[in-house]
Formats: C-alpha cells, sequence, structure tokens
C-alpha cells in the first residue's frame, strides 16, 4: 500500500517493459476480423463480439432515430404555438422519442458493451449460452422494428408517454394499432433483456479463466453482472404489467380500469418498480466504462476498487427500494420512506464520484479522446446528481414533478452521462474492435462541440421547469423567459446533432486507414488487451498470469516485481520454464495450473 | 439567485404560507448544490492539471487508504442526514395542514381537457370552456381553503405554480390536499397547469388563478350565485 517513487523504480538500466503484441500471436493466423463477412454470416453468428457490434450499431441507429424525432420536438418549441406538427402528432413524438431511448438505445448499448467486453475480460471464449445470446439480439431488433412499425399504423404510434399510464394507455384512452404495436415491442425487448441478463449472470458465475476470483474482475465485469440482477428482478415485472395492460384493452379484464373498480395506481407502482431500477441499469455499465478509462489514462489503479464494487451493490439493493420518489405527488405513497431511501442512494453515488477523482489523484493523466470524454462525463454525472437529491424531497419536488426541470434532470443523468460514457468507450474500445484508431484531433472538436450543445439544450430546462413549464406539452405560453430559454434550447440541439458530423467522418477515416493499434495501444490493464486487435475467433490463445484486477498491468511490468502484484513474476518464470512442446497448445491448462496454485 | 434575479420571471410569487417555506428550502437546497457541484468540479480542475502527464514514469500505485476513504462516505452522509431531516419536518408541516378545518371548501374536478371548480357550500361552479376559454379559480385571501379532487376520465395532475405544489388526480380515487392562502393578493393567469399528460390537448389543459381580499371574494361568490340563478 506504501506509495513507490517512480524515479527509483525505473533507473535506466532496468529491462524495459514487456510489449503484449509480443505474446498475443500473429495476425497471420487469424486471417478475418473474427467478425461475419456475409449476410448469412451475420444472420447465423452465436460469436459474442458479432453480436456486441450488432448490439451497438443498431443501439447508435436507434440514438439517431431517436434523436431526429427530439429534433422535431426541439423544432416545435423553439416558439410558442403550434408550427410544425399537429398536438397529435408531437404527442407522438415524444412518446416514441423517450421510448427508443430509453428501451432500444441506452440499456441494449449496455448489453452490447456485455457482449462485446464480458467475455474479453473475464478471459473467456464466449459467454455461456451463444445461442441464446443470438436469440437475445434477433428478439430486441423485431421489438424495435415493432414500435416504430406504430408510425405506419392507422392512428399513428403510441401517444401515453414512455411510461403508458393507464386509464390513457387503455383501450377507450388510445385506441388504435399504435399502443398495441408499443406494448408487444416492449414485451419483447424486456425479454430479449431478461434473457441476457441470464446469460451475463451465467458467463460470470461458470466462465472466469481460472485465476479470476470475483474480486480480481474488472470493475466493468462488476457493473455488468450487478446490472444483471437488477434486470431479472425488474423487466419481468414490467412485461407482467403490460401484459395486464394489452388483457385490459383486448381480452375485457378490468386491473386497471378505473370504471370497474380496477385500480390503475397499481400499474404506477409495477411501472415504476421496474422504471427505477432501469435507471441504474442504464447507468451502471457506463460507470464501469469511465472506471476502466480512469484508471487506465491515470496510469493509476481504481481508487478503492472495492469501496465501488459495495458501492454498487448498495445502489443495487436501494435501487429497488425507490420507486414511488416517482410518485410522490399522486398523494397514494408513504413520502418520509421513500425520501429516505432515494436520498440515501446519494451516498453510494458520492462514493463512486470521489472513486474517480482518487484514481486520478496522483496519477500520470493523458487527455486522450476517451479520457476526455469521461472527465465531462463526471462534470455532468455531478450536476444531475445535485439536481437528483433536490428532487429526493418530496417538499420540493410537490412543485418540481412532471416540470421541465425533471426533464432537465434526467436528461442529465441518463442522456448527457450515457452519450459521454459511451463515447469514452467507443473511443477506447475502438482500436481493440477495429485495430485501427479515431482521430484525436477530430475527437476533441467533437468532445467540445457535444459538451456546449448539451449544456445550451438541457441547462436552461432546469429555468423553465422551476417556473413553470410543464412537461410534454406540444405549446407553451409566451410568459417570462420562456421564448428565449426554449430558443436557446433548439439552438443547443443544432450544436449537439453537428458534434456528430467530426466523429462520423473519424469513423470513415478509420475504417479506411491500416490496422496499426496493436493488442495494447493504451497500456490497458484488463485482459481484453492480452490478445490481438480485432480478437481471435476465440479471443485468447494466450493468457498472463492472472494475480489481480490487472493482470495485464502486471505482466507490462513482470520484471518490477515492486510494481506489480505478488506472484506474477514466479507466475511468469514458472510457465516459461515448461517444456517448449507443451506450452503452444496447452496454454488454457497452463493457466488454469497456475490457476489453482 | 439566479433564477428568481432573471428580470422577467415567469413565476408567481408564493400565495400560500407552504409556498413562502417551500421556497426557502429550494433556495437552501440550490445553494447546498451549487457548492457541491463547484468544489467537485474545482477538484477535478486541480487534479486534471496538477497531475497532467509530465514523463513516461510509473506514478503512485495507491489503491486505498482510510481516512480519505471515511471522509468521503461521512461527510455526505452528515450532509444527506441534514437535508433528509429538514424534508422530514417540512412534510410534515405541510401534511398538517389537511388537519386544519378549512375556511373554503372548492371542489376540483378534471377532465379531457379542461377544469371545473365548485364551491359547494356557495352552490357556485366555474366550468372552463373550449379552447382558450381557460376558467379562473378565485380564492379568498388569509384562509385555509380545502381542495377536493376527482378525475373523469384519466390522470391529471393540478398544479398551482404560485403553490409551488401539485396533486395528481386519480380516476376512481378522488383526493384531497388543504393549503393556508396568505394575504399576497392579485391574478395570477398562468399560474395553473395540468403537470399529468392527459391524452391530445394537455399542453392546453390551463387555469388562472385569483386571489382576493375575504369581503370581495364573498362579493364575487353573491354575484356567480345569482348569476347561476338567473340561467336556470
Amino acid at each position: 500500500m506504501t506509495a513507490i517513487d517512480p524515479g527509483e523504480q525505473l533507473s535506466e538500466e532496468m529491462p524495459p517493459i514487456l510489449d503484449l503484441n509480443d505474446y498475443v500471436g500473429s495476425d497471420p493466423d487469424h486471417k478475418h476480423s473474427g467478425l461475419p463477412r456475409t449476410v448469412i454470416g451475420w444472420l447465423t453468428t452465436t460469436d459474442h463480439k458479432a453480436l456486441g457490434v450488432a448490439y451497438f450499431a443498431t443501439s447508435l441507429t436507434f440514438l439517431l432515430i431517436g434523436g431526429a424525432l427530439a429534433g422535431i420536438i426541439r423544432a416545435e418549441l423553439a416558439q410558442p404555438g403550434l408550427q410544425f406538427v399537429s398536438a397529435a402528432t408531437y404527442n407522438s413524438v415524444f412518446t416514441i422519442h423517450g421510448s427508443v431511448m430509453v428501451y432500444l438505445f441506452a440499456v441494449p448499448f449496455g448489453f452490447g458493451l456485455a457482449n462485446y467486453l464480458l467475455p474479453l475480460q473475464i478471459g473467456a471464449p464466449d459467454v455461456a449460452f451463444p445461442r441464446l445470446n443470438a436469440f437475445s439480439y434477433w428478439l430486441y431488433l423485431l421489438g424495435g422494428i415493432t414500435m416504430l412499425t406504430g408510425f405506419l399504423a392507422d392512428g399513428g404510434a403510441a401517444s401515453f408517454g414512455w411510461f403508458a399510464y393507464p386509464p390513457l394507455s387503455g383501450e377507450a384512452g388510445s385506441p388504435g394499432l399504435g399502443a398495441d404495436l408499443w406494448i408487444v415491442a416492449i414485451i419483447l425487448t424486456g425479454t430479449s433483456g431478461t434473457l441476457t441478463a441470464i446469460n451475463m449472470i451465467s458467463t460470470v458465475t461458470m466462465m472466469r479463466t481460472p485465476g479470476m476470483t470475483l474480486f480480481r474482475m474488472p470493475i466493468l465485469v462488476w457493473d455488468l453482472f450487478i446490472t444483471a440482477f437488477m434486470v431479472l428482478l425488474a423487466f419481468p415485472v414490467l412485461s407482467g404489467a403490460l401484459l395486464m395492460l394489452l388483457a385490459d384493452r383486448h381480452v375485457g379484464t378490468h386491473f386497471f380500469d378505473p370504471l370497474e373498480g380496477g385500480s390503475p395506481i397499481l400499474f404506477q407502482h409495477l411501472f415504476w418498480f421496474f422504471g427505477h431500477p432501469e435507471v441504474y441499469i442504464v447507468a451502471l455499465p457506463f460507470f464501469g466504462v469511465v472506471t476502466e478509462v480512469f484508471a487506465v489514462f491515470s496510469r493509476r489503479p481504481t481508487f478503492g476498487y472495492k469501496d465501488l464494487v459495495f458501492a454498487t451493490l448498495a445502489i443495487g439493493v436501494l435501487s429497488l427500494s425507490v420507486w414511488a420518489h416517482h410518485m410522490f405527488v399522486t398523494g397514494e405513497v408513504v413520502l418520509k420512506f421513500f425520501a429516505l431511501t432515494t436520498a440515501l442512494i446519494a451516498i453510494p453515488t458520492g462514493m463512486k464520484v470521489f472513486n474517480w477523482i482518487g484514481t486520478m489523484w496522483g496519477g500520470s493523466i493523458s487527455f486522450k479522446a476517451p479520457m476526455k470524454f469521461a472527465i465531462g462525463f463526471l462534470v455532468l454525472f455531478v450536476g444531475g446528481g445535485m439536481t437528483g437529491v433536490i428532487l429526493a424531497s418530496p417538499t420540493l419536488d410537490f412543485h418540481l414533478s412532471d416540470s421541465y426541470f425533471i426533464v432537465a434532470h434526467f436528461h442529465y443523468v441518463m442522456g448527457g452521462t450515457v452519450v459521454f460514457a459511451l463515447f469514452a468507450g467507443i473511443y477506447f474500445w475502438w482500436p481493440k474492435i477495429t485495430g485501427r484508431f479515431l482521430s484525436e484531433r477530430l475527437g476533441t472538436i467533437h468532445f467540445w462541440m457535444l459538451m456546449v450543445g448539451f449544456n445550451m439544450t438541457f441547462f436552461v430546462m432546469h429555468f423553465l421547469g422551476r417556473e413553470g413549464m410543464a412537461r410534454r406539452t406540444a405549446d407553451y405560453r409566451p410568459i417570462g423567459n420562456f421564448e428565449q430559454w426554449n430558443m436557446i434550447a433548439s439552438a443547443g440541439y443544432v450544436v449537439l446533432v453537428a458534434s456528430f458530423v467530426p466523429f462520423g467522418i473519424s469513423v470513415i477515416q478509420s475504417l479506411r486507414s491500416k490496422p496499426t493499434a496493436g493488442a495494447d495501444p493504451w497500456h490497458g490493464n484488463s485482459l481484453e488487451w492480452a490478445t490481438m486487435s480485432p480478437p481471435a475467433e476465440h479471443n485468447f490463445d494466450w493468457l498472463p498470469p492472472i494475480r489481480s484486477d490487472r493482470p495485464v498491468f502486471d505482466f507490462r511490468w513482470a520484471n518490477y516485481e515492486e510494481l506489480t502484484s505478488a506472484g506474477v513474476k514466479a507466475a511468469w518464470d514458472a510457465r516459461n520454464t515448461q517444456p517448449e512442446s507443451a506450452s503452444a497448445d496447452s496454454a488454457q491448462s497452463d493457466s488454469s495450473l497456475e490457476g489453482d496454485s | 439567485m439566479i433564477i428568481a434575479a432573471a428580470p422577467s420571471t415567469a413565476l408567481d410569487p408564493p400565495i400560500t404560507k407552504q409556498a413562502e417555506d417551500i421556497d426557502k428550502i429550494w433556495d437552501l437546497n440550490l445553494y447546498l448544490g451549487l457548492a457541491v457541484v463547484a468544489f467537485v468540479a474545482l477538484l477535478v480542475l486541480f487534479v486534471t492539471i496538477r497531475y497532467r502527464r509530465r514523463d513516461e514514469n510509473l506514478p503512485s500505485q495507491t489503491r486505498y487508504s482510510l481516512p480519505v476513504q471515511i471522509t468521503y462516505t461521512l461527510v455526505p452522509l452528515a450532509i444527506i442526514g441534514a437535508l433528509v431531516a429538514i424534508t422530514f419536518v417540512s412534510v410534515s408541516a405541510i401534511e398538517d395542514v389537511d388537519k386544519k378545518t378549512p375556511d373554503l371548501v372548492v371542489d376540483v374536478t378534471a377532465f379531457q381537457w379542461q377544469w371545473a371548480f365548485a364551491y359547494p357550500e356557495a352552490g357556485v361552479e366555474v366550468v372552463g370552456g373550449p379552447a382558450d376559454d381557460t376558467p379562473t379559480l378565485v380564492l379568498p385571501a388569509d384562509s385555509t381553503v380545502q381542495f377536493n379532487l376527482e378525475s373523469l376520465d384519466v390522470v391529471h395532475s393540478f398544479w398551482i405554480t404560485a403553490f409551488r405544489f401539485k396533486h395528481d388526480i386519480i380516476p376512481g380515487s378522488p383526493s384531497t390536499f388543504s393549503v393556508e392562502i396568505n394575504d399576497q393578493l392579485g391574478d395570477f393567469p398562468n399560474a395553473g397547469v395540468c403537470a399529468e399528460y392527459c391524452g391530445l390537448d394537455h399542453a392546453f389543459m390551463r387555469f388562472g388563478v385569483q386571489v382576493l381580499p375575504p369581503d370581495q371574494f364573498e362579493t364575487w361568490l353573491g354575484e356567480q350565485r345569482s348569476a347561476t340563478e338567473d340561467d336556470s
């Protein structure tokens, strides 16, 4: 635990650090990128990396669709009055915007991270149930298409908001096929998520490479693991509630119909029992992403690794007992209990923030694009967290609930932070997935445009909400500063969208360039950097000894015993003294021997 | 304060005693929140400048520091504990008003997409008409008013921004709440909003609020009653 004087350790006579490229095997052995090359190949693949890329591509497409729908919202609200669309269209647009962003973009992108990275980070060749995994993906895609088909239906897409409160979402409130398509779409994607969660839990419990104990797992794996349990508890509740709603609409049941003795408030409880864990289901994988990025670009171990794990567990448990803070203004919930549990969640969340700062503290920070986005995430997240603490108090929520203040709050915690962490992740793992780099210069432009655009769009919404603008309104009165603030928000949207241009250029440039990234371009910590880029078909030909949560770091510094975890050098030397003939095809069994020792 | 000091604010002054207290708690939370955000932002700024990469040496590999970990657990816990205590006291204060004997009862009926305000003791009802014909809720100053809320169709939410308070109206479960109107007189045409999305014309489901001195309020009620009798 004592600090090491770097000058002392790195005197010039010492041998250089080990280069992972010398150990991971060579490209000629693995001619293709690990991704399918034909349509049939994509349709039938069960490879977790191909499915991970499919999740990334699909969820980013839904981000663009959701973003385009937001353009209609901002165009309409730029000025008071109805200029572009009717109130009916506006209502469908904000419903599908929210639904796409939450159900089809944010959660599935996290599943993409789980697909691509989780097996790599635990040293496994694939997930536990590859075919189930493929099934999950196709179910998700089917659900997404089903939801968007609503726009073609008679009467338009669903228009009851992304939480579909009955009786408005009932047969009388929302006749038409669009509403049914929405309900079926959410059940499909929910089922897909549940199956993915089962896969993730099985993979983490059963597929870790020998030596990878629970407390040697990367934080991202922990976050995905805990997320999977939350999915398992939350998603089936939503699917159940929506099946009940569907039955109310078509089979003649009256679960939520007040005219026949049903209970609309029951739906709200069931929805938010899903809906609040959902917020953390979205957020936790991205917390994991920035944890990796902070550590690698500060050249430090994650500060307070075990705190972070327990903080994540605490968030997971608490998140199941805070749902009614979405219902403070219903007058039907115990205000103080839910105010307390909601406020308490700020403690583990705050711990994470200080863990991240502690990771950077005393480090050697390089501001590559992933790190810029991770720091951007951190600042926005603290801002969104503070408005969360304000909203945890029913006293203040009575005024702010269902206003634009809420819209601002959740766009900070579920929109801005997710997008910043997502780009931190994309810039970080792009070289691993493609073998190529993204442009640092364009990345810097992308970062600042996104930062300016995002804050222009959403910061003013705090003022709008506090001063009385209700959410989900196609129009507003030209009172106070409403016109100016809405205009600023709409202008910010343009900057926000424009920020994707340098990113797009960077992607095209990168895909046309030569693959020069190598196995370990950032000097990473976790096992995905101990294979070639892109990874071989079954991920690893070779694994370094695993003696801590940073096996690749330990291996790179194996000749500096004070810098690595205990036993790394011994394990490495023991492996090197094995007979040459045995080492080639028994790399896996080698590591299992070491894991047992 | 940034928001209140803005030159032309759409937010009406508080017209209930509860709203005055809520505004004080809002200010406290806002300043505290801004202070915490500023503190963390400065910390990040310091770290990123002080510890930027200067050479290729490996920095300290410290993983844990118990004093630091205890500090960043207990200090937030103390702040959150204080805020929760304030919340508990203020929530109790708001709920206690409901136990008072009201000076006036108003029956609020919400329906897609309009409001009706009835004064049952006086036999008076104000109903909003189609389109821009928004109703005005007239209230007497310096009195305790009880609102009985009922919805005829879907979930609505009765939000009076000058109350700093809203209450959902859920069909099938009528509910009630009370406030103490203070001595702030005036016409607040933008104060009333439906806050829960309720379908097509949700955005236009608005109402005005007017606070009259008690004697003028009685006169107004009398006028409304005779107008109703003339109609019938």
